[in-house]
């Protein structure tokens, strides 16, 4: 791959390379540990596995967001509460903020229809954080992503 | 024409040859038909490779030692669901879940047809003309096979491992998935959300059910369960 990126740190010396990797890498923990900025206390939130890889179901519904819950209202599967991967989802006011891999991209407020990929989820996982609010519900489903 | 069904509606008196007809109309016309007769409904034939209401596709049709009949796919895709006729279609047919095998070792699921009776062809090169299930098939890497899917439709790649190990957060519930799913990969392969539970296939001989591939989709790449483990459901392809 010959980025333009690559072609700037190829052309540095040693020294530099090494004192902008370094930069770079600070930042982007940076980034990573604040990313995205905004309320996830009524998600549901697994850790990373750091792999960008998922089941190929998808789910379509209208997102909610009442007492305390995240969930999605599917026509096709009844009430079902979507379980994010850390640091790709978030809530700043009305608006969801995606940051991580689905379907449906960006900023989407409650009441619309979102696609969420990934699969029905076998029970819930000790890693998991399940708000008290989501605990009612039966039905998770682990999106897709890192 | 019946919008829901996307196809024609045909009422026909109590004497008419019900069969007969729906089989030239559905010949020459090479579309979906449904039959009635005094507000009575005939089956209809299901086939592999259409749509789950669940946002899921259907595999491939199989039945149990009872003979009962239906249609297998992912174990992930949620219950209960409701199947079309065609790849498109609308998902107005009732399914019954029956069995699962979804664990380390394969995700794979399957659920009784109502009111169709499954035929042994799906939906595989074409949306259109069906293809006949001819077995099933062990792949090997450098296997040159293809599959269909909700999202994707039909598309293709090369087998780069039979011993894939999905590792991503949940991929098999109980525990880490085993090294006994396939991979296939190609530069024309697409897979994406809503394909799982699709059938891949080579020509009309069966491979395995569609489990996952890369979270943003259309990327290259795919993997499967393997076709060998409906046998652990007690089912076998029609």
């Amino acid at each position: 791959m010959n980025s333009p990126e690559y072609v700037l740190i190829r052309r540095m010396s040693a020294t530099a390379t090494f004192t902008a990797m370094t930069m770079a890498l600070t930042l982007a923990g940076m980034l990573a540990a604040c990313s995205p900025a905004g309320d996830t206390s009524d998600l549901a939130i697994r850790p990373s596995s750091g792999i960008t890889e998922g089941d190929s179901g998808l789910l379509t519904g209208i997102l909610r967001h009442e007492l305390g819950c995240t969930f999605i209202d599917s026509k096709a599967n009844g009430y079902v509460v979507p379980v994010f991967t850390e640091r790709t989802a978030s809530w700043s006011g009305d608006m969801l903020t995606f940051s991580g891999t689905l379907r449906t991209l960006g900023k989407v407020s409650a009441g619309d229809t979102v696609e969420l990929g990934g699969g029905e989820a076998q029970g819930i996982a000790e890693d998991w954080t399940i708000p008290e609010g989501c605990r009612t519900y039966g039905t998770f489903w682990i999106v897709a992503g890192s | 024409m019946d919008s829901q069904l996307g196809g024609l509606f045909v009422n026909l008196g109590p004497t008419s040859d019900k069969y007969s007809v729906l089989k030239e109309l559905q010949d020459q016309t090479n579309i979906p038909i449904r039959i009635e007769t005094s507000g009575e409904r005939l089956s209809d034939l299901a086939y592999g490779g259409t749509r789950l209401s669940v946002g899921c596709t259907t595999g491939f049709t199989v039945r149990n030692s009872a003979n009962v009949r239906g249609y297998a796919t992912a174990g992930h895709c949620p219950n209960p669901q409701s199947y079309a006729l065609t790849p498109t279609g609308a998902a107005t047919n009732s399914a019954t879940f029956w069995n699962s095998y979804h664990n380390i070792y394969a995700d794979l699921e399957w659920s009784r047809a109502n009111g169709s009776t499954p035929a042994a062809q799906f939906y595989g090169s074409s949306s259109t003309t069906r293809t006949t299930q001819t077995g099933t098939g062990s792949a090997w890497s450098g296997a040159f096979l293809c599959h269909r899917g909700l999202t994707t439709g039909y598309s293709c790649g090369i087998v780069g491992s039979t011993s894939y190990t999905p590792s991503y957060a949940g991929a098999c519930p109980g525990g880490t998935c085993a090294a006994t799913f396939v991979y296939v990969s190609g530069p024309n392969l697409n897979v994406a959300p809503g394909d799982s539970g699709g059938p891949w296939f080579s020509g009309g001989t069966a491979y395995g059910i569609h489990k996952g591939g890369p979270a943003t989709g259309w990327s290259g790449y795919g993997f499967f369960s393997k076709i060998s483990y409906l046998s652990n459901m007690g089912v076998s392809l029609l």
